[in-house]
C-alpha cells in the first residue's frame, strides 16, 4: 500500500517538467556516448608507433566537460524564466 | 560523557592498531624517506590549525541533531554549490584522476568526465525531490512513499556500505599523502590521518565539514591552476607540446593521448560509465548535502555552481595530467627501480607541484589535498552515522531515538566507522583510489539510485518491490564488486577473479529497476485479487 503518490509524476500522464528532465538527461547519455564512440574510433584509426600525437582527443574530453556544465546551466536557468 | 569516553577509547584503539602494524609497515614499498620541507610544513600547519579552528567553532554551535547532522539548513546555495564541489574535487579527483593520467593518459581524463557527466544527472533527477522530502537521509524519501521500517533499515545497510567504500578510498590517499608529507610508513600515516579525521567528524558536524569544503575549493582551485599555469608555461602554452613530451616519456608511446584502456572492453567501459553516471546520485554523503540549504531552489542553484567548479577543475587536469607523465615519467628522484611513483601514482599531482613549483608548491598542494581528504572523510562519517542512527536504529527499535540520545549516538558511530575505515584502508593500501571510488559509485548506482529513482517518479512502487528490488541490487553488486579483479586478485589475492569486471553497474542497475516493477506488480495485483476474494 503507497503511502502517497510519487512527488514529480502525481497524476495521470508524464508532465512537462518530467519531460524535460529527461530530455536532458537522455542528452548526457548520448553526449557521453557519442564521445566514448569518437575516442574509439580516433584510437582504432591511429596506428601503434605514428609520428603525430594528436591532440584531438584531449580536446573533444575537454569539450563534452563545457557541454555537461552547459546542460546543467540550460535547466537552472530556461526552467527559472519559464 | 559516555560518548566522549567512548570517543578517546577510539582514538585509542587506532593507535594501538597503528602502533601494532609498524613493523610490518617498516618494509612497505611505499614508504617515504623524503624528509619534509620548512615551506610544506608551514602550509600543513596553517592548514591544521585553520581546520582546527574551523572545528571548534563550529562545535560550539552542534548541539542538536538537526544542527550537526544538516547545519540547521542554513547553508546558502553558494558555500553549498562549493562544498559539494569540495567533496567532489577529493582524493578520489585530485590525486587519483591525475595518478590515472600519470598511469594511462587520456583514459584518466576520459574518467573524469564521466564523473562529470553524472552531476547533470544529479540536478535533474533528484536534488530537487530529495530536498523536498529528505530531512537526515535519502531513506526519508522513500520512507515517505512505502513502509517505514524495513525500508530504512534496508536503506541504513546500502548507505553504509557505499560509505565503507569512498571512505577506504579517500583514507588510502590520505595515508599515502600524510606519508610523503611526514616521512612516515603507510600504516601509521593512515592512523594518525584517520584519528584526526574521526575528532574533526565527532566535534566539527556538518557545518564544520561545510565550511573547510568552502575553504577548502577556493584554495584547490587555486592551486590548480598555478600547477596548469606552469605545467603549459614549461612546455610554451602548447598543449600538442605537452602531448608530444608525455608520448616520448611513457612507455605506450603516442598511443597515450588516446583511449587505450577502457577501448579493450566495450562492456568494462559502458558499466563503469553506468555506475559512475548514475551512482553519484546514489551516494549518501552527496545526496545528504542537499538537506543543508533551506528549500529546492537552493538545492538546484547549488548543484549548477557544483558543476561548473567542478567542471572548470577537471579542465585544469587536462594540462596537469599529461604534465605530470611529461615531467615525472624517468625522473629517478621520483621514480622507483620498478617504475612506480615514489609514495604511489596517486601522488602524481604533489610531485608535479613539487616539480614545476618547488617546496612551497608542493607544501601548498599537499597541504590543500590532505584537508579536502579530511573533509570529505568528515563528511562521509557524518552521513554514516546519520545513516545508522535515523535509518539503522531507529529502523531495529520501531520508534525513534530521543534528541539527547540521538546526538550521542550519531558521534559513537561516527567514530566506530572511522575506525572500521582505517582497517580497510590498510588492507587496501596501493590501490588506485579513482578506481576505488568507481566501485563505490557502481553500489550506489545499483542500490540506492533505482531505489530513488522509482520512489520519486513511479506511483507503482510499494514495500515488498521496494525491499526486495534494493536487496538484489546492494547484495548483487557488492558481491560482483567483490569478485571481480580489483578485490579479488589485487586485494584478497585469490587467484583469477571469478566475475571479469570490476564494475558490475551494467547487469546489477537495469536488474534492479526489473525487480522493483515486477515485484511491486506482482504484489499489488496479488493484494487485489485477495481483496476481491474477502470481499
Amino acid at each position: 500500500m503507497n503511502k502517497m503518490e510519487a512527488p514529480v509524476h502525481a497524476g495521470a500522464g508524464v508532465s512537462t517538467d518530467l519531460r524535460f528532465r529527461l530530455l536532458l538527461c537522455a542528452a548526457v547519455v548520448t553526449i557521453y556516448f557519442s564521445l566514448y564512440a569518437t575516442l574509439l574510433s580516433i584510437a582504432r584509426s591511429t596506428p601503434a608507433g605514428g609520428a603525430m600525437v594528436s591532440s584531438l582527443p584531449a580536446i573533444l574530453v575537454a569539450v563534452s566537460m563545457v557541454a555537461f556544465v552547459g546542460l546543467t546551466g540550460i535547466f537552472v536557468f530556461v526552467r527559472r524564466s519559464s | 560523557m559516555i560518548g566522549r569516553h567512548l570517543y578517546w577509547l577510539a582514538l585509542g584503539a587506532v593507535g594501538f592498531l597503528v602502533t601494532s602494524e609498524q613493523a610490518v609497515a617498516a618494509t612497505s614499498v611505499n614508504s617515504i624517506a623524503r624528509p619534509a620541507s620548512f615551506e610544506m610544513w608551514a602550509f600543513f600547519s596553517a592548514f591544521f590549525v585553520l581546520t582546527i579552528g574551523i572545528c571548534v567553532w563550529a562545535a560550539r554551535r552542534s548541539h542538536s541533531t538537526d544542527e550537526y547532522l544538516a547545519a540547521g539548513n542554513s547553508i546558502t546555495p553558494t558555500q553549498n554549490g562549493f562544498a559539494i564541489a569540495g567533496d567532489y574535487m577529493s582524493a578520489g579527483a585530485f590525486l587519483g584522476l591525475t595518478g590515472a593520467m600519470y598511469s594511462s593518459g587520456l583514459d584518466g581524463f576520459f574518467l573524469a568526465a564521466t564523473y562529470l557527466a553524472s552531476w547533470p544527472v544529479v540536478l535533474f533527477l533528484v536534488a530537487e525531490p530529495l530536498r523536498k522530502l529528505g530531512r537526515y537521509s535519502l531513506a526519508d524519501v522513500l520512507a515517505s512513499r512505502v513502509d517505514e521500517r524495513p525500508i530504512r533499515i534496508l536503506c541504513a545497510i546500502c548507505s553504509l556500505t557505499i560509505i565503507s567504500f569512498y571512505l577506504v578510498a579517500q583514507l588510502v590517499g590520505a595515508g599515502e599523502l600524510f606519508g610523503l608529507l611526514v616521512g612516515a610508513p603507510y600504516r601509521i600515516a593512515v592512523g594518525v590521518a584517520g584519528a584526526m579525521m574521526i575528532a574533526f567528524a565527532v566535534f566539527g558536524g556538518m557545518r564544520g565539514a561545510t565550511l573547510v569544503q568552502v575553504v577548502k575549493a577556493v584554495l584547490m582551485l587555486i592551486g590548480g591552476g598555478i600547477i596548469a599555469a606552469l605545467c603549459f608555461a614549461r612546455f610554451g602554452f602548447d598543449l600538442n607540446r605537452i602531448l608530444t613530451s608525455a608520448a616520448h616519456a611513457h612507455a605506450a608511446g603516442d598511443q597515450v593521448a588516446g583511449i587505450r584502456g577502457f577501448a579493450r572492453d566495450g562492456f568494462a567501459t559502458t558499466s563503469l560509465a553506468i555506475g559512475i553516471l548514475f551512482g553519484t546520485a546514489g551516494l549518501p554523503h552527496i545526496l545528504m548535502r542537499f538537506l543543508t540549504v533551506k528549500d529546492e531552489r537552493a538545492a538546484r542553484v547549488s548543484v549548477f555552481y557544483a558543476t561548473c567548479l567542478i567542471g572548470l577543475f577537471f579542465l585544469l587536469l587536462l594540462p596537469i595530467g599529461f604534465g605530470s607523465i611529461a615531467v615525472l615519467h624517468g625522473d629517478p628522484t621520483r621514480t622507483l627501480s620498478n617504475g612506480g611513483l615514489v609514495g604511489g601514482a596517486n601522488m602524481a599531482a604533489v610531485h608535479l607541484a613539487d616539480a614545476v613549483g618547488g617546496d612551497a608548491l608542493m607544501g601548498f598542494i599537499a597541504a590543500v589535498a590532505f584537508a579536502t581528504i579530511l573533509a570529505v572523510v568528515c563528511g562521509l562519517l557524518i552521513a554514516g552515522a546519520s545513516s545508522a542512527t535515523n535509518d539503522l536504529v531507529a529502523g531495529l527499535r520501531g520508534r525513534p531515538l530521543s534528541e539527547r540520545s540521538r546526538l550521542t549516538t550519531v558521534r559513537i558511530t561516527a567514530a566506530l566507522l572511522g575506525i572500521i575505515g582505517v582497517v580497510l584502508a590498510i588492507a587496501f593500501e596501493g590501490q588506485n583510489v579513482a578506481y576505488m571510488i568507481a566501485l563505490a559509485t557502481s553500489i550506489a548506482a545499483s542500490a540506492n539510485f533505482p531505489l530513488l529513482i522509482l520512489a520519486i517518479y513511479w506511483r507503482g512502487l510499494n514495500t515488498r518491490g521496494a525491499i526486495v528490488g534494493g536487496t538484489f541490487g546492494l547484495v548483487s553488486s557488492v558481491a560482483l564488486t567483490i569478485m571481480g579483479p580489483t578485490v579479488w586478485t589485487k586485494v584478497l589475492g585469490l587467484g583469477p577473479a571469478l566475475f571479469p569486471y570490476d564494475s558490475p553497474a551494467l547487469i546489477t542497475v537495469p536488474a534492479t529497476f526489473a525487480i522493483c516493477w515486477i515485484v511491486s506488480l506482482a504484489s499489488e495485483r496479488s493484494a487485489q485479487r485477495k481483496a476481491i476474494v474477502a470481499n
